[in-house]
């Protein structure tokens, strides 16, 4: 396997994964986050949703340590992320924006070898290690053959995996990943899933992603958390998060919950076509999700 | 990489060495080189040139060559930084301010303190120099916020204090008569006034400034993904903003302070360089810098020779240069 050699040179000290415990946050008085808990064990694929403005971005910024969490803690493998610098912050926790910026000038494997910034000194150059892990991790995502095209010339789904490899290089146990499939069109979003959820899989990562689309997130999630008005709703398997009263409770739309037929995973419909409900962020009603 | 960069340094050397024999009094290539050999410790060449060619080299052209350089090379390379910085391909090292800020200094003491300006060139270059200090550093306080640098209010914060250092340097000339001539043609830029200690008062600022630019290539690639993305990537981004922010302006006051304001040089070499080479920051700031410097001595010799015996303000042939270049390639850009 190309990633098994990947996994097993990782420092990665075994441990828990990520763990959140009641971060709180405010912009200003209006406060965003109100005591979130949560945990992505080693090895563990875990889908953060929640309609618009339910914190879910802050969440992952706190994380990356854009902002700071008015009280909480963010542990990884034990380590309590907050007295970190931002080096070792990164060889910790890597992530992918939502809609990442694709700069101009650059070519694929360039923009994979900044991930090994969090690795090199100010004036250090790369080496070969750090191109024999660039090399790895773009067989691993499948863009080998695109390493010398310019990133801003790719598709939506090419990219997204030009940015998923970029942070693997960064070798950290934890990964987050901000609505990877918004944009990207059925296929694409089935390729990006796929490979998310097989780099957890292969390399024990604790891998968080932040999604809109509740039926994707069933059948690629090991486990769910559902959040509402800065604070998790409910969390834990497909099945259990994704009930019609749940959906019906966070999003304020009336939903029917069906079974996939091959694998079982719960569909999320909405029941009939006669009315629209209202509400702030109504599943279904953003063209750009389907 | 090192080699690119040490074939565009060995082009740079050619353009000052055969920049030093052009002029009024011209001078043949080889005895150009001998002379300025001949003052290299241990180095001895023979020759019958008259006393005459080396006074022109060493006391006028040398230093005025080295001076171009010198400024040229580090106005692309704080062009080149900001660029990266502000993540805007048509930032120049003038845009928070430090150009208006020099200009109000060097107003303030032409206008004001002729018998001051008469105790020494000395004092012009210092008020330049704490002029656009003081205007960067204005447009800085107000921008900054408690929990970082938003790149957008810093710019629109330049452009404020821009606007208003300017609008008092025209208030100050309008009040003031004859003296007006002068402060333009500082404005416009120029190396007429060159001597070798303005050399080497400003290296102590572009040797370490520069290395340290330098260094932050790698990290101004890990940049142009954004704020967020270059944190998660492992970037101290309020860090790299101020160090960057702080030495490229510094860099820029110490050039402006002996040679005016020089347009469209620290905006024209970056987009040269990645025109030809790509965007990352490791080549394409010392690049920039060579590009800058060999352009400089070009527009230097231009302002020396052109108009002989007169001379024109280099301002004026690095903007006639640049901005149609410019011009065309934004034009480049629309399609």
């Amino acid at each position: 396997m190309t990633s098994t050699a990947v996994a097993t040179s990782t420092n990665t000290p075994v441990g828990t994964g990520l763990r959140l415990d009641g971060l709180h946050f405010d912009y200003g008085d209006v406060p965003v986050l109100r005591g979130v808990s949560l945990e992505a064990g080693s090895g563990e694929l875990v889908g953060v949703l929640g309609p618009n403005g339910c914190g879910k971005t802050t969440l992952f910024k706190l994380i990356i340590g854009s902002l700071k969490p008015a009280s909480g803690r963010i542990d990884v493998n034990g380590t309590d992320l907050s007295g970190l610098g931002p080096g070792s912050r990164a060889r910790r926790v890597a992530a992918v924006p939502q809609d990442p910026v694709a700069p101009v000038g650059f070519t694929v494997a360039d923009l994979v070898m900044m991930g090994r910034n969090p690795h090199l000194g100010l004036l250090e150059f790369e080496g070969e290690q750090d191109r024999a892990i660039v090399i790895k991790a773009m067989q691993s995502t499948d863009i080998i053959d695109l390493a010398h095209r310019p990133v801003s010339n790719l598709s939506g789904g090419e990219r997204q995996r030009v940015f998923v490899a970029m942070a693997l290089v960064q070798r950290a146990p934890v990964l987050l990943l901000d609505e990877p499939t918004s944009n990207l069109d059925l296929a694409a979003q089935a390729t990006v899933m796929a490979l998310v959820q097989r780099l957890c899989r292969e390399r024990g990562d604790s891998v968080l992603v932040a999604m809109h689309d509740l039926t994707l997130a069933a059948q690629w999630c090991d486990r769910l958390v559902l959040m509402d008005e800065g604070k998790v709703r409910t969390q834990g398997t497909p099945d259990e998060v994704l009930t019609e009263a749940n959906v019906a409770a966070v999003y304020g739309a009336d939903v029917v919950i069906a079974r996939h037929p091959q694998t079982g995973a719960p569909v999320v419909l909405p029941r009939g076509v006669e009315k629209r409900p209202s509400g702030p962020c109504v599943f279904g009603t953003r063209s750009d999700e389907r | 990489m090192a080699v690119r960069l040490a074939a565009g340094a060995a082009v740079v050397v050619a353009i000052a060495v055969l920049a030093a024999g052009v002029g009024a009094v011209a001078i043949p290539l080889d005895s150009t080189v001998a002379i300025a050999l001949d003052r290299l410790p241990g180095v001895s060449m023979d020759g019958d040139w008259p006393d005459s060619w080396e006074t022109i080299l060493w006391k006028l052209r040398f230093p005025r060559i080295v001076m171009a350089g010198l400024v040229g090379g580090v106005l692309a390379l704080s062009g080149a930084a900001y660029q990266g910085l502000f993540r805007n391909p048509l930032a120049d090292p003038y845009l928070v301010g430090v150009a208006s800020g020099a200009g109000l200094g060097a107003a303030v003491v032409f206008l004001t303190g002729s018998s001051l300006f008469a105790v020494g060139g000395g004092l012009l270059p210092i008020a330049a120099f704490a002029g656009a200090i003081a205007a960067v550093s204005i447009a800085y306080l107000v921008a900054r916020r408690s929990d970082g640098l938003p790149l957008t209010t810093l710019i629109l914060a330049g452009v404020a204090v821009s606007a208003l250092a300017g609008a008092v340097t025209s208030l100050l000339m309008i009040r003031s008569d004859p003296s007006l001539r002068p402060l333009l043609s500082w404005l416009l830029g120029g190396f007429s006034g060159s001597r070798w200690n303005h050399a080497w008062l400003i290296l102590p600022y572009v040797v370490p400034g520069a290395v340290v630019l330098l260094a932050y290539g790698r990290v101004l690639n890990v940049m142009q993904l954004g704020d967020d993305h270059a944190r998660a990537a492992g970037v101290n981004v309020e860090r790299t903003k101020i160090v960057l922010l702080g030495i490229a302006s510094l860099l820029t006051a110490a050039a402006v302070a002996f040679s005016g304001v020089i347009g469209f040089v620290g905006l024209v070499a970056p987009h040269v360089v990645r025109r030809i080479w790509g965007a990352d920051h490791r080549f394409l700031l010392p690049m920039s810098a060579l590009v800058g410097a060999g352009f400089l001595i070009l527009a230097d010799l231009g302002a020396r020779t052109l108009a002989s015996p007169a001379e024109l303000p280099v301002g004026i042939i690095t903007a006639f240069a640049g901005a149609p270049f410019f011009l065309f390639l934004l034009t480049r850009k629309a399609r």
